[in-house]
């Protein structure tokens, strides 16, 4: 249902952009369904905040995002571990915006994760640029795919040859974007 | 009135549930301020746009972006200090966002972890070098603790080389002293028999003289023999004489008796008994002529004996002569063997003080020989000695190169 919605949004290729010193700040559950959004995400998405909580969190997904790039932040998190990605994101009007996300999961005390946050701030312009050849090159690859599993794979294969040539891991070469 | 009184009740119920619903987010406020005190900064306050009231929602925003504030704090902090302490130093704490001394505070944890940075630089670079030490320490200590080893082994296989030698010398001296002893028994009895020859020669050189002197009485007794039938003989030629004189006058008597008869005949009766006389010489003349005759026969044959027992005296006198002359010879032989004997005696005398020299010169290499397998068994000694103390060395250098690697004991 939230899925239709996504498609449903007309992009306006208008963008929108987030302040310097602003944080995004959402929480989910372990499904990846909205537990918190704060008020800086509800006014840039232009969602309310009934509509968000308990949506999941590609309500806010862009098309132009490949989909290897959300594949590894979920296998990175699920593992434990923290991630940086450049993300593109949609508002409800169809306007985008670009965010440096830092998603990170939440344990308890024993150690377990029960949820995951997302910090989201403002993206240096060349690291944007740097993203978007990136996203252009990895969807280039997942587009020779009609299965979305088959092309998020194809996608993070590519990305991994990207790396190897590059001689790095995802995080060194996340911070030289 | 009736308007007033009911503006009136409808601002009190507004204002009654105004304090319910404060009241209401009050306890929720409470509630979250409790769990972030309480260090459970997952607590938030949500469908703030029910509120209702935007003064209260502003509130209800701001508490939520203070908790906000304090969560990025301590996730950037521990996962950036968590990165550090991983050696990842390029995850530094994400400043933007982060305003006022939640951004001082980062700073200076960007600050340490600069610092840890360059630090831990040094400290790869220190590792690194003394690790270039260490390889170079190690490689060197190998090539000598390898030498060493090398050389001790070298040593000993030598001194088990010399010592299986000196073993075969040792074997070789007991048995060449051996066999000069027997040689000098040997020799000693070669002595005793050359001496026995020696002396054996001497007794057969007095025979062999005695038998010659014999055989020169024989000689001189043949001789004598020879002379006194040769008188013999003389007097048979003497009595051979005179029995040609006794035969003439045997026939002088006879012819006279003859002549006697015939006289008597003439004288008739007168003469008769002269001539019986005259027959009666007569017959004495004839057995006189007879008997000389006879005599005369075994005079010859005492001559032909006598000839005949010089001539076989002097072929055995001189056989006895060549009898003695050959035992002269031999005598002579005898004696240039005895004088060889002696000479052959007193070469194997040398020989046997000689055999005495070597032996005790064996005697000599045994003991030398005994001496050396037991330098050679303290060579070997020190040989393992050497090995040992060389394992050691490695073993203690390793101890030393593991420590200074900083490597824990047991891995």
């Amino acid at each position: 249902m939230q899925g239709n919605l996504v498609r449903s949004v007309r992009l306006t290729g208008r963008e929108r952009f987030l302040g310097a010193d602003e944080l995004i700040v959402t929480k989910t559950d372990l499904q990846g369904r909205i537990t918190y959004a704060n008020r800086v995400f509800r006014r840039i998405s232009e969602y309310s905040e009934a509509e968000l909580l308990g949506a999941p969190h590609n309500i806010v997904r862009h098309p132009d995002m490949p989909r290897c790039v959300f594949k590894l932040l979920w296998d990175t998190i699920s593992s434990g571990r923290e991630i940086f990605a450049y993300v593109v994101n949609v508002a409800s009007n169809g306007d985008h915006y670009w965010v440096l996300a830092h998603v990170t999961p939440t344990f308890d005390d024993k150690g377990a994760i029960i949820g995951y946050h997302s910090n989201r701030r403002m993206p240096e312009r060349s690291s944007i640029d740097n993203a978007r050849a990136l996203y252009a090159q990895l969807n280039a690859e997942e587009k020779r795919h009609s299965s979305p599993a088959r092309a998020a794979e194809a996608g993070l294969a590519k990305l991994n040859a990207l790396l190897s040539q590059a001689g790095q891991t995802y995080e060194q070469f996340f911070f030289t974007l | 009135m009736n308007t007033a009184t009911e503006g009136h009740d409808v601002r009190i119920r507004e204002l009654e549930e105004r304090v319910q619903r404060y009241e209401t987010w009050v306890e929720r406020i409470t509630k979250v301020c409790e769990d972030a005190v309480a260090g459970e900064l997952e607590s938030r306050l949500v469908h703030v746009d029910r509120a209702g009231d935007p003064q209260l929602e502003r509130m209800l925003d701001s508490i939520n972006n203070a908790l906000d504030a304090v969560d990025a704090y301590v996730r950037e902090s521990r996962v950036s200090l968590d990165a550090a302490s991983q050696g990842k130093f390029f995850r530094r704490f994400v400043l933007k966002g982060l305003r006022g001394t939640y951004r001082h505070a980062a700073e200076t944890i960007n600050g340490a972890s600069q610092t840890m940075a360059q630090r831990t630089h040094e400290l790869a670079e220190a590792s690194r070098c003394r690790d270039r030490v260490a390889n170079e320490f190690e490689a060197f200590l190998q090539h000598v603790v390898e030498s060493v080893a090398k050389a001790a082994h070298d040593m000993r296989e030598s001194s088990a080389h010399i010592g299986s030698s000196v073993d075969g010398s040792a074997k070789e001296a007991v048995s060449a002293e051996t066999a000069a002893q027997q040689l000098a028994g040997e020799v000693q009895s070669v002595a005793a028999a050359t001496e026995q020859l020696s002396a054996t020669a001497g007794e057969i050189n007095r025979q062999i003289t005695e038998s010659s002197n014999v055989a020169r009485g024989a000689v001189e007794e043949a001789q004598r023999t020879q002379s006194t039938i040769g008188d013999l003989a003389k007097l048979s030629q003497t009595i051979g004489g005179v029995l040609r004189l006794i035969s003439e006058v045997a026939q002088q008597t006879n012819l006279l008796a003859l002549n006697a008869t015939i006289e008597a005949a003439r004288a008739g009766e007168a003469g008769k008994g002269f001539a019986v006389v005259a027959s009666e010489v007569k017959n004495l003349a004839k057995q006189t002529s007879k008997s000389t005759e006879e005599i005369t026969r075994h005079i010859n044959a005492i001559q032909t004996t006598t000839k005949a027992s010089v001539d076989a005296i002097g072929r055995i006198s001189q056989t006895i002569e060549v009898i003695s002359a050959t035992a002269q010879h031999i005598a002579t032989n005898v004696e240039q063997q005895v004088v060889a004997t002696r000479d052959i005696s007193a070469s194997i005398q040398r020989a046997a003080e000689r055999t005495d020299t070597v032996a005790r010169g064996m005697g000599y290499v045994s003991s030398a020989t005994h001496a050396t397998a037991d330098s050679i068994s303290e060579l070997d000694r020190a040989a393992q000695s050497l090995e040992t103390h060389s394992q050691s060395l490695r073993a203690e250098a390793q101890r030393f190169l593991a420590t200074i690697r900083c490597e824990t004991s047991g891995t």
